[in-house]
C-alpha cells in the first residue's frame, strides 16, 4: 500500500483529503506544518511514496520545507505537489507539481497514480 | 342743428391757456402717472366748452390707442381703441395720417366716417374734429378731438381750443416720455454700479456723512451699507487703524483744494479681515447747496497690493547698498526658487523632510535638523543635513539623543507648541530648555556649532506638522528677521509638502491594505470551497465505486455541512466589517446570563476542541447576569476562544468569569505562541493579524470586531502578552447601558 504525507495546517481540508485519498486505498500520514513533516521525513521513519504541501503554515511554511526537501537528494527524490489557495504562489521547483486549491479530486489521483507507479 | 353760441375772446382764451398750463405742470411736477394728466387735460376742455366731448388717442404700435376720453361712452372708446392711422379711418385716424387737422361737421354723411357711421348714431356722435399731436421733432404721438351730439361746424375759438390743447397734450406726452428713459437709464446705472467690482460711495464734504453706498460693500466687507451712512463717526471705524490718520487728512486736503485723486488704503471686514482698497474720488460743489462732495469708486486690491508688497520687498533688498545683503537676497530668491521645484514633486514623508533639509543647508544654514510632531509618534528627529559631511555622525547622534524631555534647541519647543517662530542672533546660555540642557546634548551641539539660529514651524492648514532649526556656525553669519522671513516662507512651502507628503502615503498605505485584504478574502473563502469541493468529489467517486460505504458518506457529508458553517461565518464577518466601517453595528439589549453564554460557545466548539485535543477549562462560580445581546457575546466568546485555539499551540485554555457591582469580567488565557508589543498595540485594528498572512489563515478581522462589539457595549477590551508564554484577552463589561464608556486599557 503506499504511503502520502499530507502537509497542510487546515484541520477541515487536511481531513477532507485524507478520506478522499483514503477511500481510493492509500494510507495517509499528516503533518500541519513544515517542521512536524521534516520530523516524520527523519532519517529512520518510513518515507512517503508522494508527500501533498500546503504554502501558508504557521512555524515552516511550504516554501521552507520545499527548501529543505531539495537539500537532500533523497526527500527532493520523493514526488510532491503543492495545493494552494494562494491567487499567484509563486515559482515552484521544477519537479514539484501545482495543483492550486479548490483542486480536482481526479487530478489528484492522477497525480498520485503517475508518484507511486 | 343747434349753435353754442358763445364765442370767446382772444384775452379769455389766453387766460384759458395759463390756467391750464399751470394745472398741467402741477400734475406733472406732481410725478402723476400720463392718463391722469391726459384726462385732467381733457376734462378741463370740457368744462370749458360745454357740449363738447374731448379725447386724447396716443400713436403706439403705429395704431391709436385710448389716452384719456373720460366723457365718451365707454362702448363707443372699446370700439375706437387700437385704431388704425390712414385716409378714410374716421378724423383721428385721418388726422393722424395727414398731420393736420381734419374737421368732420357731419359724421353720418362724411366718407372719412364711412365704416363707423353705425356706432356713431349707436352712441349719438354727430360731429368729431381732430387735431394730430406732434412732438418736438415733428413726429404724430397722438391726436386730439373734440365730439359733438349733433353735425356742427367748429367756431373759431374752439379750432383755437383745439390747437391749444393738442399742444399741451404734446408737452404732457414728451415730458412723459423723457421721465420713462430717465428712469430706464436710472436703473441701468445702477444695476452698473451695483454689478461694479467695487463700492461706489458719496458723501458730504466737511462732514463725511455718507449717502448712496452701493451694496457691494457687503460682498467685499460684509458691511452693509447702513454701517456707513449711519453717521459719519461709524466710517472712519471702518478705516484700518494704521491708515486711518493718512486717508482722512488726504479726503481733507481734497475737499480744501476741491481736487479729486487715488488712494489705496485698507478697510476692515466685519469678520475682523482687512482688504485692501484703492481709491478713485472727485471732488464737486453740490449744485444747489455749493458745499463741496466727495463721491468716489473703491476697487478690492488685496491680492494685487500682497503682490507688491512681497515685491517691494525683494526689490528693497537688491537694492541694498551691502553687497552682502544684495547676496543674501538674490541667495533667498533662489532658495525658494528651488524649494518650489524640489518640494513639487511627491516623495513619502521622511524624504521630504530629508529634501527639506538639504535645501536649508545649501544657502541659509550651515546645518539643520527638522522635527516632526504628530499624535501617534509624538516629536521625532526626522532629518539633519549639515554643510560639512564630516559632521554625519554628529548628526545621527543629535537625531538619537532629541527629543529631549520637556524641549528641544533653540526655541523649536516653543514653535511645536504655538507656532510661533524664534530669532536667535546669537545663542544664549540657556538655549536648551532647562531639562534639557543634558551635558551628552550639549557635547553634541557643541561639536556641530552653533553660533545664530532659527526655529520656524511647518505648518499645514490649522496645525504644526513640524519645526525647522537654522544654525549658523559662523561668528559673522548672524540671523536678521529677514533671514527669519525667507526661513518662515521655506517653512510654509516644507508644512505643505509634508502634508502633501503624508496623504501619499496613507493613501498608497489604504491600497495596499486593500489589496491584502483582497487577497487574503480570496484565500480565506477559497479554502472550504477546496474543502466542500473534495468532499463532494469523493463522495461522487465512492458512489460510483460499489459496494457503498454508508458511514463514510454520513461523515463525508456532516464535514460538508461544517464548511459550508464556515464559510457562512466567514461572510458574515464580511458583513459585520460593512456594517461597522458605516457606523450600523446594532446592539440588542436583552437579560441574559455570561456564564451560560460561554458555556454554549463551548459546546458548540465541543468537537472542534476535541479534534485538536484542546482542553478548556472554566472557571465561573454563578450565573452572571446582565443586559447584553446574547449573539454578539456569543460572537465575542467565540472569536477569543478560536484565537487561544489558533494561536494557543495546542496548550490549554483557560476561561474565568467574575463579577463585580457595575461589571462582569471575562478572562480568556492561553499558553501559546503570544506577541510582541508592537503586535499588541496594532491587534484590535480592521485587517491586522499578529502574525504574518503568509503563516496563519484568517481574515484578521475577528479581534476588530470582538473589539467593536464589546466596545457598543460600552465595555473594553485588553490584551496582556509575553511572546512564547501566551495571551491573556480580557473583556469588562458593565452589566448595564452605562451613559460614559469604560475607556480601553492595555496591560503588559
Amino acid at each position: 500500500m503506499s504511503t502520502i504525507l499530507i502537509v497542510d495546517d487546515d484541520e477541515d481540508f487536511h481531513e477532507a483529503l485524507e478520506a478522499a485519498i483514503a477511500s481510493q486505498g492509500y494510507a495517509v500520514q499528516h503533518a500541519s506544518n513544515g517542521r512536524e513533516a521534516l520530523a516524520r521525513l527523519g532519517p529512520a521513519g518510513h518515507r512517503p511514496d508522494a508527500i501533498l504541501i500546503d504554502l501558508m503554515m504557521p512555524q515552516m511554511d511550504g516554501w521552507q520545507l520545499l527548501e529543505a526537501l531539495s537539500r537532500d537528494p533523497a526527500l527532493a527524490a520523493i514526488p510532491s505537489a503543492v495545493l494552494s489557495a494562494a491567487p499567484r504562489p509563486g515559482i515552484l521547483p521544477e519537479r514539484v507539481v501545482l495543483l492550486p486549491k479548490p483542486c480536482d479530486l481526479r487530478e489528484l489521483l492522477q497525480f498520485l497514480r503517475g508518484a507511486c507507479g | 342743428v343747434t349753435v353754442e353760441a358763445e364765442v370767446r375772446s382772444e384775452h379769455e382764451l389766453r387766460a384759458l391757456g395759463y390756467e391750464n398750463q399751470g394745472q398741467l405742470l402741477r400734475d406733472m411736477s406732481a410725478g402723476y402717472p400720463l392718463p391722469r394728466i391726459l384726462e385732467n387735460l381733457v376734462r378741463s376742455v370740457e368744462g370749458r366748452a360745454p357740449g363738447l366731448l374731448a379725447s386724447v388717442l396716443l400713436v403706439e404700435g403705429g395704431r391709436l390707442q385710448l389716452g384719456a376720453a373720460p366723457s365718451l361712452p365707454e362702448g363707443y372708446n372699446i370700439a375706437a381703441d387700437n385704431h388704425p392711422i390712414g385716409e378714410g379711418f374716421g378724423s383721428c385716424g385721418t388726422a393722424a395720417h395727414r398731420r393736420q387737422l381734419v374737421v368732420v361737421e357731419d359724421i353720418q354723411s362724411d366718407p372719412l366716417w364711412k365704416n363707423y357711421r353705425e356706432i356713431a348714431r349707436r352712441y349719438q356722435l354727430g360731429a368729431c374734429w381732430s387735431m394730430p399731436i406732434l412732438d418736438a421733432a415733428d413726429a404724430v404721438v397722438g391726436t386730439f378731438a373734440l365730439y359733438h351730439e349733433h353735425p356742427r361746424r367748429p367756431r373759431s375759438d374752439e379750432l383755437a381750443l383745439i390747437r391749444y390743447f393738442s399742444e399741451l397734450a404734446a408737452f404732457a406726452i414728451e415730458h412723459h416720455r423723457m421721465r420713462c428713459e430717465l428712469r430706464e437709464r436710472d436703473q441701468e446705472l445702477r444695476d452698473l454700479v451695483e454689478d461694479l467690482d467695487g463700492i461706489v460711495w458719496e458723501s458730504a464734504g466737511e462732514t463725511r456723512r455718507f449717502s448712496p453706498v452701493s451694496h457691494r460693500s457687503e460682498r467685499l466687507l460684509g458691511q452693509t451699507p447702513d454701517r456707513w451712512t449711519a453717521n459719519g463717526g461709524q466710517w472712519q471705524a471702518l478705516l484700518h487703524p494704521e491708515d486711518r490718520e493718512a486717508t482722512m487728512r488726504r479726503y481733507r486736503q481734497a475737499l480744501r483744494e476741491m481736487k479729486g485723486g487715488e488712494l489705496s488704503y485698507r478697510l476692515l471686514g466685519a469678520d475682523g479681515g482687512q482688504t485692501w482698497v484703492r481709491d478713485i474720488f472727485h471732488v464737486k460743489a453740490d449744485p444747489t447747496t455749493g458745499a463741496p462732495r466727495l463721491r468716489g469708486v473703491m476697487l478690492d486690491i488685496s491680492r494685487q497690493r500682497e503682490a507688491e508688497l512681497e515685491r517691494e520687498e525683494l526689490l528693497r533688498q537688491r537694492l541694498d547698498p551691502d553687497p552682502v545683503e544684495r547676496r543674501r537676497a538674490e541667495d533667498s530668491l533662489r532658495l525658494l526658487a528651488d524649494a518650489g521645484a524640489e518640494l513639487g514633486t511627491l516623495l513619502g514623508p521622511e524624504a521630504t523632510a530629508r529634501s527639506v533639509a538639504a535645501l536649508a543647508t545649501r544657502e541659509l544654514a550651515d546645518w539643520c535638523l527638522l522635527l516632526t510632531h504628530s499624535e501617534r509618534d509624538g516629536i521625532r528627529a526626522a532629518a539633519f543635513a549639515h554643510r560639512d559631511p564630516s559632521k554625519a555622525a554628529l548628526g545621527a547622534e543629535l537625531q538619537r539623543l532629541l527629543p529631549q524631555p520637556g524641549g528641544t534647541p533653540f526655541g523649536a519647543s516653543k514653535v511645536l507648541a504655538g507656532g510661533e517662530s524664534q530669532l536667535l542672533p546669537t545663542i544664549p546660555a540657556d538655549a536648551f530648555d532647562p531639562g534639557a540642557a543634558r551635558p551628552d546634548l550639549m557635547r553634541v551641539v557643541r561639536g556641530l556649532g552653533a553660533e545664530s539660529a532659527m526655529a520656524v514651524p511647518l505648518p499645514a492648514s490649522a496645525q504644526v506638522l513640524g519645526a525647522i532649526v537654522f544654525v549658523s556656525t559662523a561668528p559673522q553669519r548672524r540671523y536678521t528677521p529677514r533671514d527669519l522671513l525667507v526661513a518662515e516662507e521655506l517653512g510654509r512651502r516644507a508644512g505643505l509638502a509634508l502634508a502633501n507628503a503624508h496623504l501619499y502615503q496613507e493613501a498608497q498605505a489604504a491600497v495596499r491594505q486593500r489589496e491584502e485584504f483582497l487577497s487574503v478574502t480570496a484565500h480565506e473563502l477559497r479554502t472550504p470551497l477546496a474543502t466542500l469541493q473534495l468532499t463532494t468529489q469523493s463522495i461522487l467517486l465512492v458512489l460510483d465505486t460499489p459496494p457503498v460505504n454508508l458511514e463514510f458518506l454520513r461523515t463525508r457529508a456532516l464535514a460538508g455541512e461544517r464548511q459550508t458553517l464556515r464559510l457562512s461565518r466567514l461572510i458574515n464577518d464580511l458583513l459585520d466589517i460593512s456594517a461597522i466601517k458605516a457606523g450600523q453595528m446594532r446592539i440588542q439589549r436583552e437579560k441574559m446570563d455570561l456564564v451560560a453564554a460561554v458555556q454554549a460557545v463551548l459546546t458548540r466548539m465541543h468537537h472542534e476542541l476535541v479534534r485538536k485535543g484542546i482542553d478548556v477549562t472554566v472557571h465561573a462560580p454563578l450565573p452572571i447576569m446582565g443586559r447584553w445581546d446574547p449573539d454578539r457575546i456569543e460572537q465575542v466568546v467565540t472569536n477569543l476562544l478560536s484565537n487561544a485555539i489558533k494561536y494557543g499551540d495546542g496548550k490549554p485554555v483557560r476561561i474565568s468569569l467574575q463579577e463585580q457591582e457595575r461589571h462582569a469580567t471575562l478572562v480568556i488565557e492561553d499558553q501559546g505562541i503570544g506577541m510582541t508589543p508592537e503586535v499588541r498595540a496594532r491587534l484590535f485594528n480592521a485587517f491586522e493579524r499578529g502574525i504574518s498572512s503568509d503563516h496563519y489563515g484568517g481574515l484578521g478581522l475577528g479581534l476588530y470586531i470582538t473589539a467593536q462589539i464589546v466596545r457598543a457595549h460600552g465595555g473594553a477590551i485588553s490584551v496582556g502578552s509575553t511572546p512564547g508564554q501566551g495571551s491573556t484577552f480580557t473583556v469588562e463589561l458593565p452589566k448595564k447601558p452605562e451613559p460614559e464608556p469604560v475607556r480601553a486599557r492595555e496591560e503588559t
